[in-house]
């Protein structure tokens, strides 16, 4: 086993001494003549594009694009895209997406719907990189009902398709889901245009009634003109609530919350005291000897001890 | 039933206990087996550069010191290296007797910080609490002498971040340690714990904190560590993890969901064995009241720590890992065989209390045994040499198939002298180390019934991997 395995790394060794040479002149000149790549060595050649690929931003993608249809590395994806094995066919539809090749289009949109959130998130992603716009259409549908994608991988796909493509879908997405599906969507309006989302954010905290729904709305509220909403929420009878309306407050709301932020000093949850703390700290114009005179007025040990943790926290 | 007899059914009880345990073992090597190459493949494209999403969860690193006046210093450098997009460290102070304090105030230029402390788990009384002028995550609790388990409580009560990580002192880390413990949390958000491979740095060199060259040492005993080290982590944890039945995270590297841990009611501080009772425990309330649940192994090398090179340092910490193994089983033993404990109440737990729990006890008394019945004469020589080749070989097998693990997966020790060094290992390691190993656990396990007083394990550190 060592010596198959010293004999693949002197193999891969061998390949990447020629090629990575290669792929970087390709980023300034073209490449008239390749190296014949010989079909163990196919996997090794992809990865090392791809890393190229992942690594590099603007028109040197471009020229490595060319690079990889020269060499026929296209056919070789779509080639080891119909093989069972999981690296290979990532591998593949990874190379696919970042060559942007539309022949690949209804393949991948078949596994969109596979069972493995890896390989569908995969496929997704190499959708979104051929043809956001359209990628969109099939891809925003599957996000309500696929609870197995993870966020974080939703979320860096949603980015890199851009906001001008997702806003629309998205906002019509969450209009229409499921009450239950919505505090998880409303975690992704942060990556859609403002005004889109402050629409929807808007519109739910004047009609939801449900806590966690709530508490996502405030945490996405980005406009200014909606403080008042937030504003209803502070004394809201679940603290995540309360907590959300105390941060959105503390980035948008003005002196006039001194007030309200001030009452929230002495709620039972340490989190709500934090956030209304924290909120009066980034305040607009507010000092640190207010937020001392504040604390000299308070008569709850909780609150005084908060407001000196902040005031401690606030930079020099 | 004459006196023979008793002999023969004792002789055939220990055979099959070897048989079984072996057996056992190997069952979950070839669970690993399976899940192992899986994992790879796909982190083979998962190791591309990826950029974060923004949707990471920050993560609190709590790093418990008592007498860590010598590395802590740059245990937190190293740490506050890490890349992950937002983490906090705090240190907890737990009443040190020499200068850990005063390093840490004069390095991180500590100041005075007036935390509005949130006392969710009981701890012994903090004295103080700071933050770092210098980098604004990192702070540190003094507190008064409480324990591993009571520092990290003290940790969790002063934690601001949904995740925490608890981090031995002494730990050496890698740049992305944290990112890849975390990942199952990105990817299931069922998972309330994840713990990564603890791998052994004698013979490697590190600096600044980061792992820089791997080899291995020259000493004996911590070779052998590295061997047992393999077994334990490549296929006595990464077989149960694919079962949602892995009863240990190491207390060297382990990430944790606060509120689950809260909820449970923090790390226990009767107990020696606090990182293994915390897992039993947590596996035994999300089972018990059908909450579902992940508890996942990361199998990455992501975490180095140094292993004993001397008989006195080794034997404490195998007395004290045994001690706190019972305790963790006897402190949550409605799990075994209860209707709703899964795979974890009728496998891993049944398994760890016949294997490993009362293990040494018939190891011990099973060697013992056949070897007086041997010198009696009530066996023949060649009857005592197929127990010892079932004993042995089977150990041997095992071994040598953890060796294989590390050869299929990370390959960490690349050279033809590593491999002839760890194959002679292997050998060695089954002749009379674990055997010695068997009577250490032994003595655990007394300690533990006697209730004898167990307290901080002191372990005797040669540091020579550090750099200059």
């Amino acid at each position: 086993m060592r010596i198959m395995l010293n004999r693949r790394e002197r193999r891969e060794a061998r390949l990447l001494a020629v090629w990575r040479p290669l792929m970087v002149q390709s980023l300034a000149e073209n490449i008239q003549h390749y190296p014949a790549v010989a079909k163990p060595d196919i996997p090794a050649l992809l990865n090392l594009w791809n890393h190229f690929q992942e690594s590099l931003r603007g028109d040197a993608k471009e020229r490595l694009n060319r690079l990889a249809r020269d060499a026929a590395m296209d056919k070789m994806a779509l080639t080891m895209l119909r093989r069972r094995r999981l690296s290979e066919r990532l591998l593949a539809m990874m190379t696919l997406g970042h060559l942007r090749d539309k022949s690949a289009w209804q393949i991948l949109t078949d596994f969109l719907g596979d069972d493995s959130p890896i390989l569908s998130l995969a496929a997704a992603r190499a959708l979104m990189q051929i043809d956001a716009a359209a990628a969109v259409v099939v891809f925003m549908p599957l996000l309500e009902v696929r609870e197995d994608w993870p966020p974080a991988r939703v979320a860096s796909l949603l980015k890199e398709a851009g906001a001008a493509i997702i806003s629309g879908p998205l906002t019509a997405l969450i209009r229409q889901a499921p009450q239950a599906q919505l505090p998880r969507l409303i975690h992704f309006l942060d990556l859609a245009y403002s005004d889109a989302s402050s629409r929807l954010v808007r519109e739910m905290l004047e009609t939801s009634h449900d806590s966690q729904v709530l508490a996502a709305c405030l945490r996405a509220m980005n406009d200014a003109r909606d403080l008042d909403l937030a504003r209803r929420q502070l004394q809201h009878p679940d603290w995540p609530v309360r907590v959300q309306a105390a941060a959105a407050l503390g980035r948008l709301g003005a002196d006039v919350d001194r007030v309200g932020l001030a009452r929230l000093l002495t709620d039972t949850q340490w989190w709500v005291r934090y956030r209304a703390a924290q909120a009066l700290s980034q305040l607009p114009f507010v000092t640190t000897e207010q937020l001392h005179r504040l604390m000299a007025e308070q008569t709850d040990r909780y609150a005084r001890d908060m407001l000196k943790q902040v005031i401690a926290e606030r930079p020099a | 039933m004459n006196f023979i007899d008793v002999i023969t059914v004792g002789e055939w009880l220990f055979l099959l206990y070897f048989i079984g345990m072996n057996t056992g073992y190997l069952m979950l090597n070839m669970l690993s087996l399976v899940s192992l190459s899986g994992l790879m493949r796909a982190n083979s494209v998962a190791a591309l550069p990826q950029a974060y999403s923004g949707f990471e969860p920050p993560i609190s690193l709590l790093v418990p010191a008592y007498n860590e006046q010598a590395t802590i210093a740059a245990s937190l450098h190293s740490m506050l290296q890490l890349s992950y997009p937002q983490f906090e460290i705090i240190v907890i102070n737990d009443g040190s007797k020499d200068q850990t304090l005063d390093v840490l105030r004069r390095e991180f230029a500590l100041v005075p910080f007036p935390e509005a402390y949130r006392a969710r788990v009981a701890t012994k009384p903090l004295r103080s609490l700071y933050r770092s002028t210098i980098y604004p995550q990192l702070r540190v609790i003094d507190k008064e002498n409480g324990g591993k388990a009571d520092s990290l409580n003290a940790g969790i009560n002063a934690s601001r971040y949904p995740l925490f990580c608890a981090v031995d002192a002494d730990s050496i880390l890698q740049r992305d340690s944290l990112q890849r413990v975390a990942q199952p949390f990105l990817e299931d958000a069922r998972v309330i714990a994840s713990g990564g491979t603890v791998r052994i740095v004698n013979g490697c060199t590190a600096s600044g904190g980061f792992l820089e060259k791997v080899d291995l040492p020259r000493n004996p005993l911590a070779l052998m560590q590295i061997v047992e080290y393999l077994r334990a982590f490549l296929f006595g944890r990464m077989g149960w993890s694919p079962i949602n039945a892995m009863l240990i995270i190491s207390g060297a590297f382990g990430l944790f969901k606060k509120e689950a841990v809260v909820e449970a009611g923090g790390y226990r501080s009767d107990t020696v064995g606090e990182d293994m009772e915390l897992v039993v425990r947590l596996h035994r309330i999300y089972r018990l009241a059908r909450k579902p649940y992940r508890i996942v192994f990361v199998p990455d090398p992501i975490c180095w720590t140094e292993a004993p090179e001397d008989l006195r340092t080794l034997k404490n910490q195998r007395i004290r890992w045994q001690r706190g193994l019972a305790e963790s089983l006897s402190m949550n033993f409605r799990l075994l065989f209860h209707p709703r404990s899964g795979a974890v109440g009728w496998l891993a737990f049944p398994f760890m209390m016949l294997f490993e729990w009362l293990g040494p006890l018939v190891e011990v008394t099973g060697y013992l045994f056949m070897l007086l019945i041997y010198l009696f004469g009530v066996i023949s020589g060649q009857a005592l040499w197929v127990f010892l080749f079932i004993a042995v070989g089977f150990g041997l097998l095992l071994s040598v198939s953890g060796l294989l693990l590390e050869e299929m997966t990370f390959h960490l020790y690349p050279r033809g002298r590593h491999l002839l060094m760890l194959i002679g290992a292997v050998v060695l390691e089954n002749l009379g180390y674990r055997q010695l190993n068997s009577v250490w656990r032994l003595i655990g396990l007394f300690r533990w019934m006697f209730r004898s007083r167990a307290h901080w394990g002191e372990m005797k550190r040669k540091g020579t991997w550090q750099g200059k």
